[in-house]
């Protein structure tokens, strides 16, 4: 089974779990022995089965079960044995000759067990890895509050006949009452008011990764990334290319005449294609007409200085209504990327600004070559320009390459069908020897793209999105009128990119790592800019409370990106390309794979690393937008750099 | 106050009959899923910590057991709604084909109505203990307080 598996097996048993003990709690009050002891040992069958199912995720790595070794079963365990030792006789002796019932101790007892298992349950589903002190504190006292109230009632219920007149004092079952009363008092205030006090202590603002922490003092020059700006001339032989971006709001109409409410960039989804050769200048100026949120340009992937990586408040101010600013950078690095704008990312980036950014080897290239974002509009898929399927047509045994863009948050799943292709390279990196593929699916991850390259046959070629049934994009062979239906694509295997291609020298030597950053992803109650939230988390916070992560130029940098939760996380540094290394402990083992937006899916666990030689502060972040929106991103900032933008630690996505 | 329980378990039930509205009206819109359930979410948590305030209110004021327990029973069933949901998706993002998920979303529909059903109990339950309770400032023989519970009491 997988970890996802697991992670759903054990909450599905840990709802059985409170479900159980909080029928067997109710049937006792009920007065109901037979069906209440029957409960009870399901029950106790049901914790077992819980130690296990906690066993197998622990198996899969601590960040799984943290909080459930050390706070959610001691607590079921305690509250349970408890219950067992002070239900179970009486339980087992009203089978034999009926009577009174439980005893109200009994009774509270098997309640407590039920909000033990429940609050266990809810810990896992808000508060998640790693276990702090407040969180353990907070539950425990809500666990005794609860249990208190319970004795209150069902000691209120039992005695009403009594009424006035019994002298209280000279009762021990009174004395005794109100010494668990003090007693329970005291556990609920102490632990409740220290877990709500701890709350307010100051959060760490930076993590190091086991590295050197910040250098401070008069000789290290501090740099600003307002200084960490681009090339201002192309590499020689290369020219300028230089655009013009408008940032609009408006409407759209599509190839089918559908009209769009889109903000785009040149009144036009995607905005303009930008398309430079090795060695040119890309000099893009953007402006802003009507977007009052304010827009940027980020070059996703593109690794760019920092000072040009549109992040609004920390590499730049976003752009308003009426003001510009200007991109230059160097187009050193080949490969097909993309661009938007990252004011307001979500949802503005699914309403229309975005576009692509293609940067051609100077060698010639291939003969058909199509650049093609996919994006959904509320219900519309457009790829390219249209929102209806294409066809285009190359001679036979032309070289084609499709350059794929998944613009949207969610992954896509593509097929080629009619020819064996290759993927020649995945987030504009080239792969190394790639072998030629066929029938197989293709996950692109949100923010990620795919090169497939293959040699126009002498039938008809197409390009599946989605298992939708038909071909998003036909290509055709001079002259051909032939055509076939789309098959089923929902049964083929994926490709698995860690087995893909052959190894090569890495760039860098990921063992000699000087840092290493763990990220946990998950849901769960944080702060989100100041208000509470059920917030994409990234080790139980959600930004901007998530402290920095703190490198320095050069550092060899790891990462172990885990993925607690039941939702896939594109995750995506800026500024570098990340080296997979493994995923669930299996190495890769084919093409040295560098990516700038890897899809962690639940349950999973990604070994990664990259090479610090782009000084600056960057952003790291889930690529599903909305994810980010709700708090999925940090920072990680380069030892000696500084923003001017922005209020000190907050960033607007 | 046993009137306000009746009254805010009342409120309880036109906020579930909401949900169901706002479910569908969700399931409708073009925008995608997170925006389209956000009021649907947002509703549902409203409904969660009014479900969790009457079962402590109904604790403390010592109602009775079959009160305290519904009540303590629709936070419950309110709990599973986002679980319910969760692991639909994550069956339906699994993408084994089947329509498991489907199925399993079921459930939160059904849920829903069975919460319903355990609030009207709740409601019913709630205005009998209003209506028994005897008037608390207004003296023997005065006019009777306002509110509907009142209404159906025989004249002194």
């Amino acid at each position: 089974m997988t970890t996802a598996q697991w992670i759903v097996t054990d909450l599905v048993v840990a709802l059985l779990s409170v479900g159980s003990w909080f029928a067997t709690a109710v049937s006792a009050a009920l007065r109901r022995p037979r069906l209440a002891l029957g409960l009870l040992i399901a029950s106790v069958v049901i914790a077992v089965a819980r130690v296990g199912t906690v066993a197998m995720l622990a198996g899969r790595g601590w960040w799984f079960v943290e909080e459930k070794v050390l706070l959610g079963l001691p607590m079921l365990g305690a509250a349970g044995l408890a219950a067992v030792l002070i239900a179970g006789p009486r339980l087992r002796a009203l089978q034999r000759a009926p009577g009174d019932g439980v005893p109200a101790g009994g009774i509270v007892a098997l309640f407590t067990v039920g909000y033990a298992a429940l609050a266990g349950l809810l810990v896992t589903s808000l508060a998640g890895y790693p276990l702090t002190w407040p969180t353990a504190l907070i539950t425990i006292s809500l666990v005794a509050a609860a249990s208190m109230l319970t004795a209150r009632v069902v000691a209120g219920e039992g005695e009403q006949p009594e009424g006035v007149g019994t002298a209280p004092v000279a009762s021990p079952l009174l004395a005794r009452r109100r010494f668990f009363t003090l007693a329970g008092g005291a556990v609920v205030v102490g632990a409740g008011g220290a877990g709500v006090g701890l709350l307010f202590r100051p959060s760490e603002a930076l993590v190091t990764g086991g590295g050197p922490g910040p250098s401070h003092g008069g000789h290290m020059m501090m740099t600003s990334v307002a200084d960490l700006r681009g090339a201002r001339t192309p590499a020689p032989g290369g020219t300028v290319r230089r655009h013009v971006l408008t940032a609009q709001t408006g409407s759209v109409r599509l190839p089918t005449g559908r009209d769009l409410d889109a903000w785009t960039y040149n009144g036009r989804v995607p905005g303009p294609a930008i398309i430079a050769t090795e060695g040119d200048l890309v000099d893009v100026t953007l402006r802003n007409l009507d977007v009052e949120d304010g827009v940027t340009l980020h070059w996703h992937g593109y690794d760019v200085p920092c000072g040009e990586d549109g992040v609004p408040g920390l590499t730049q101010d976003p752009v308003a209504p009426g003001a510009e600013f200007r991109y230059r950078f160097r187009a050193d690095q080949v490969g097909t990327y993309w661009y938007h704008t990252h004011q307001a990312s979500h949802p503005n980036v699914r309403r229309g600004l975005y576009g692509t950014l293609v940067v051609k080897p100077r060698a010639v290239g291939d003969e058909l070559d199509l650049t093609l974002p996919v994006h959904t509009f509320d219900d519309v898929v457009v790829v390219g320009d249209r929102d209806e399927p294409t066809a285009h047509s190359a001679p036979v045994g032309a070289p084609v390459r499709l350059r794929l863009v998944n613009t949207d948050s969610a992954p896509h799943r593509l097929a080629l069908v009619g020819t064996p292709f290759r993927v020649a390279a995945v987030d504009g990196r080239d792969l190394n020897e790639p072998g030629e593929l066929a029938e197989v699916g293709l996950r692109l991850a949100a923010g990620g793209r795919y090169d497939l390259v293959f040699v126009m046959p002498e039938h008809p070629v197409g390009l599946v999105l989605d298992g939708a049934g038909e071909y998003a994009v036909r290509l055709r062979p001079d002259d051909a009128t032939g055509d076939f239906d789309a098959p089923d694509i929902s049964g083929w295997p994926d490709l698995d990119l860690l087995e893909y291609g052959a190894p090569a020298t890495l760039p860098f030597d990921p063992d000699a790592a000087d840092r290493h950053f763990t990220m946990v992803l998950d849901r769960g109650l944080a702060l989100v800019d100041g208000r509470p939230a059920y917030a994409q988390t990234v080790n139980g916070r959600a930004h901007p409370a998530i402290p920095d992560q703190l490198v320095a130029a050069g550092d060899v940098v790891r990462f172990t990106v885990v993925n607690r939760g039941l939702e896939t996380h594109p995750w995506h540094l800026h500024g570098h390309p990340v080296l997979i290394l493994s995923r669930n402990g299996t190495s890769s083992t084919g093409s040295p794979l560098l990516m700038d937006t890897f899809d962690v899916r639940p349950g999973e666990v990604w070994e990664v690393a990259f090479h610090a030689t782009n000084p600056g502060i960057w952003m790291n972040h889930c690529h599903n937008l909305p994810h980010a929106d709700q708090g999925m991103m940090l920072r990680l900032a380069y030892d000696g750099v500084t923003t001017p933008f922005g209020d000190a630690h907050s960033t607007h996505g | 106050m046993r009137k306000a329980f009746a009254g805010s378990a009342g409120l309880l039930m036109l906020a579930i009959a909401a949900q169901f509205f706002l479910a569908a009206s969700g399931a409708f819109d073009t925008a995608p899923i997170d925006e389209s359930f956000q009021p649907h979410r947002m509703l549902g948590y409203g409904i969660l910590l009014l479900a969790l305030l009457l079962t402590v209110y109904a604790a403390v004021a010592r109602m009775p057991g079959r009160i305290i327990g519904r009540c303590g029973l629709v936070v419950g069933l309110g709990l599973l709604q986002p679980v319910i949901a969760a692991i639909a998706n994550a069956i339906e993002d699994s993408g084994d084909g089947s329509n498991a998920g489907q199925l399993v979303f079921g459930l939160h529909g059904l849920n829903g109505l069975v919460m319903m059903a355990v609030v009207g109990t709740i409601v019913r339950a709630a205005r009998e203990a209003a209506r028994s309770t005897p008037p608390a400032r207004t003296g023997a023989g005065s006019a009777p307080a306002d509110g509907p519970a009142d209404l159906t009491r025989p004249a002194p």
